[in-house]
């Protein structure tokens, strides 16, 4: 039986549609799980819905065995770090994060000894009688974070908490997180659009588009093996190539770009796949090299433009008339203009169906 | 939902309520009985007699007149003066915008009672003159068309002030400074880039000060006296002292409608301010 | 620069303008005269005595204040919600809600005074003194919504929500978290309420009665009559205690924001 149960919900309605559409998903007690997809994919908007502020139109709520659907926000005991904090502008740290237990009609002392222990928790200790407007912008996101974790909440919900962070505060933040949620084993869930923050949190990555799941897996699995390619574009998939299928096989599809057969060996084929279907190859600029001579998958390209990226190169190449980015590791060695061979890696391939255009 | 509704209806019901019981329903009570000749009969004849009088057209007129003069004079004052202000630093803009919203805030009846003793017989204008040697008899100024104009202008610029300091304020400093770099002298910059920028602060300190002038009461019924009347002080005049409510009641028509009309200029022009 | 120099001679003439009949008044209260002479010989303070000890003036402040009052904390209770439902919701016929609640400010003051008279004083029977207090919170409503508004708007709502995810209910979130911090918007449109009350003209002018008079109206009326310095040395008092008052509130609350 799973910790928290979302049960087809359908709702949040953005011009008459709703934005989520017989949405399910089941996270179990204790897992860090975090929504990923582009903004308007609908992550806010399940958040919202499990906190309590949005309501959706059907479907069902169920957390650890009880259908909350119908239950007011304030009363649900979920906790919220919000992108922007929203602490109270008025109060001290020590009240900010007191708030919660206050409301609960904690006794005086319990208060202050379980405030304590969450400000410790946090690194904040010390800091409780200061205003926000008196803290750094990691001390406040810290702030949110006990105050949303004081209560012991049945779940935690964080929409996009560490994003307002500049690069290496994030990097802090994010491991700390960490370290939280499991020496304090909540379930989390946690909503972003960066792709690398999901990969390095979570048990499990679910990837959303348009309102639906697109994937859900742990992140070996999400970053390896794309369901979809639009989850594939989510991570890292920045490369597209035009062709046609030549033929197929069980264990592979030749696909025929600017008349060079290219052999694609992906984990997962598109459905009704036939030869002469049109169809786009998704690769990544990691996966692709640059050789000399002529061998197995190799396109006829040349350089337009390098830039130096510290430890490896990006090329930017022309080939079959399109762009596509490859990464090399170690110094320039190509010049811009050289005739080169872009070497396709088999299975590092996503095939993507081309809609029929009418 | 139906709760939310509640809740709506008990946050935004008591005011709606309030003003739709006390304020629009006296409104269009006073409104229909206006429509009704002596004999207790609907009609328009009431106004169409009263609006062709030439008591009210004079009078109409004037306070047109006294609202474009006051706009007029405003503009003119306002525009360097509120130029100056935005070019100070932000600590000493701020002691004098204080200072400007005082006029706003004080009572119009002393702020006017001030022009009596400046154009008084014995005030200080006169005085001045006479010791001077000048004159020799004190100088009507009181009492005529100048001294509503400028006790108008002294309760209104601050409003034209305000609107216009606001404006500029969100001009960047850069702006003037491009243009002089092109080659424009600093006359020409704030014609073509300053002006143009703060023309919504014009406008809505416009309508501010034009509708506030036509519908002035204190300045016109102190400085201007029953010489010099207004459409304010001949509603007073007939509501109060002629008896004749019908006629009150089509001036006070006239005044909204005037006022309605600028409005929705104003709607047509720049509707995000409205 | 030329034209700093310029625009800064009409700064300076503008305050001389502004500011001058202020200064006119304080000296000419401080005259020996019956009549309204500039510059005034002699010193006296009999007509600050004079205001002081005058039923007429007395009674008169006592209404203004009391209306004041009352028709602020009307306008203000009436008002805060009203903001609140227009800043953080949407729903159907909000913006006609809107135009009427703040219609007032497009009807002039006199227009409002005499309606009222007709309607409530003189068919209604209703007290002169009831007609003053509902005229004055009729204007008050639009300034107290326009500024409690302004100062909603500056406030994050999801300050709100993690007041109710932690187990505040909705009213309550209110009081604890939204009103604490709108004090100062509050404030100033209390201050700015009372000032327009105070002073109004247009509203009380149809509405007077016997015994029932406000400050101003009865200004007015004094002015009629008498010339000597009285009105002088009152408009003294009254410029007096606003500068007083607007300048606490500009240090407190930053007043000028929400004029």
């Amino acid at each position: 039986m799973s910790y928290l149960k979302l049960d087809h919900l359908v709702g949040g309605y953005q011009r008459g549609v709703p934005v989520l559409n017989d949405y399910c998903l089941e996270v179990e007690k204790g897992e860090l799980i975090s929504l990923l997809g582009p903004s308007g994919c609908g992550k806010t908007t399940t958040l919202r819905m499990i906190s309590g502020f949005l309501r959706p139109t059907s479907g069902k709520l169920i957390l650890d065995g009880k259908d909350i659907t119908a239950e007011q926000p304030n009363k649900r005991n979920i906790g919220l770090v919000f992108q922007s904090y929203a602490l109270f502008p008025h109060l001290s740290v020590f009240r900010n994060v007191a708030f919660g237990l206050q409301m609960r009609h904690v006794a005086r002392d319990e208060i202050a000894a379980r405030v304590e222990k969450a400000l410790a928790m946090t690194d904040l200790t010390g800091l409780e009688s200061r205003l926000p407007s008196q803290l750094s912008g990691g001390q406040r996101q810290r702030v949110a974070l006990s105050r949303a974790i004081v209560i012991e909440p049945s779940v935690l919900l964080l929409d996009e908490p560490l994003s307002n962070l500049d690069a290496k505060l994030r990097l802090q933040m994010r491991a700390e997180l960490s370290r939280i949620q499991r020496a304090l084993n909540i379930t989390m869930i946690y909503v972003t659009h960066d792709q690398t923050e999901a990969l390095s949190l979570s048990d499990r990555i679910v990837v959303m588009n348009r309102g639906n799941i697109d994937q859900i897996g742990v992140p070996e699995d999400i970053y390896q093996r794309p369901a979809t390619p639009s989850v594939a574009r989510f991570v890292g998939f920045d490369n597209q190539l035009e062709g046609r299928v030549r033929s197929i096989n069980d264990q592979s599809v030749t696909v025929e770009i600017d008349g060079t057969p290219i052999v694609a060996k992906p984990h997962k084929l598109p459905g009704n796949l036939t030869a002469g279907s049109a169809v786009s190859l998704l690769f990544r600029p990691e996966d692709a090299l640059l050789a000399d001579r002529e061998g197995e998958n190799c396109l006829d390209a040349s350089v337009l433009f390098g830039t130096f990226q510290g430890k490896s190169m990006q090329y930017l190449i022309k080939v079959a008339d399109r762009d596509v980015a490859v990464v090399v590791a170690g110094p320039r060695r190509r010049a811009d203009g050289d005739s080169v061979k872009l070497s396709l890696p088999a299975e590092g391939l996503i095939i993507e169906k081309k809609e029929q255009r009418l | 939902m139906d709760r939310k509704a509640r809740v709506l209806g008990a946050l935004v019901g008591p005011s709606t309520l309030f003003l739709t019981l006390f304020f629009l329903l006296p409104l269009v009570f006073v409104l229909l009985e206006s429509f009704r000749t002596s004999g207790g009969a609907f009609s328009i004849s009431p106004y169409i007699t009263f609006l062709r009088s030439p008591r009210f057209l004079v009078v109409y007129g004037r306070t047109l007149k006294f609202g474009i003069l006051v706009t007029g004079l405003s503009a003119l004052v306002a525009y360097p003066a509120s130029y100056a202000l935005v070019r100070m630093s932000k600590g000493r803009r701020s002691v004098l915008m204080s200072i400007v919203i005082l006029p706003l805030m004080t009572s119009p009846v002393a702020r006017t009672y001030a022009w009596i003793v400046i154009l008084g017989r014995f005030g200080m204008i006169n005085q001045l003159l006479r010791g001077l040697g000048l004159i020799e008899q004190p100088a009507k100024l009181l009492y005529t068309q100048g001294a509503v104009i400028v006790g108008l202008a002294q309760l209104f610029l601050p409003l034209m002030v305000l609107s216009l300091v606001s404006a500029m304020e969100n001009i960047p400093r850069d702006a003037e400074e491009a243009a002089l770099s092109l080659g424009a002298n600093r006359l020409t910059a704030f014609f073509r880039v300053i002006v143009p920028l703060s023309a919504d602060g014009f406008i809505m300190g416009s309508i501010l000060v034009f509708t506030g002038s036509i519908t002035a009461y204190v300045t016109p019924a102190i400085l201007g006296g029953s010489g010099v009347l207004t459409l304010a002080t001949l509603m007073q005049q007939e509501a109060m002292v002629l008896m004749n409510w019908t006629n009150a009641t089509i001036i006070a028509v006239v005044m909204v409608v005037t006022t309605l009309v600028f409005y929705l200029i104003l709607r047509r022009v720049r509707p995000e301010m409205a | 620069m030329k034209r700093t120099k310029f625009a800064l001679f009409v700064l300076i003439l503008l305050y001389l303008f502004l500011l001058g009949p202020f200064l006119v008044i304080f000296v000419a209260s401080f005259g020996k005269q019956a009549v309204m002479t500039f510059p005034p010989r002699g010193f006296s303070l009999e007509w600050f005595d004079k205001v002081f000890h005058q039923t007429m003036f007395l009674d008169s402040f006592w209404t203004s204040l009391y209306v004041a009052f009352a028709a602020t904390a009307s306008a203000l209770l009436l008002g805060i919600p009203a903001a609140y439902a227009f800043v953080r919701h949407t729903f159907p016929g909000k913006n006609l809600l809107e135009t009427i609640i703040s219609s007032p400010v497009i009807v002039p003051g006199l227009v409002v005074g005499f309606a009222l008279l007709r309607f409530f004083v003189l068919l209604g029977n209703l007290p002169v003194l009831l007609g003053l207090y509902l005229g004055h919170t009729a204007i008050l409503i639009p300034y107290a919504l326009r500024v409690v508004t302004a100062s909603l708007r500056n406030f994050d709502p999801d300050v709100e929500e993690a007041a109710i995810s932690l187990g505040a209910a909705r009213l309550r979130s209110f009081f604890l978290v939204v009103l604490p911090n709108i004090r100062a918007g509050v404030a100033a449109a209390f201050i700015l309420s009372f000032i327009t009350s105070f002073n109004n003209v247009p509203v009380s002018l149809f509405l007077t009665g016997p015994g029932v008079a406000t400050l101003p109206i009865q200004m007015l009326v004094y002015m009629e009559y008498y010339f000597d310095p009285t009105i002088a040395a009152l408009s003294s008092i009254l410029i007096i205690v606003t500068v007083l008052i607007v300048q606490s509130a500009e240090k407190m609350l930053g007043l000028s924001k929400y004029v």
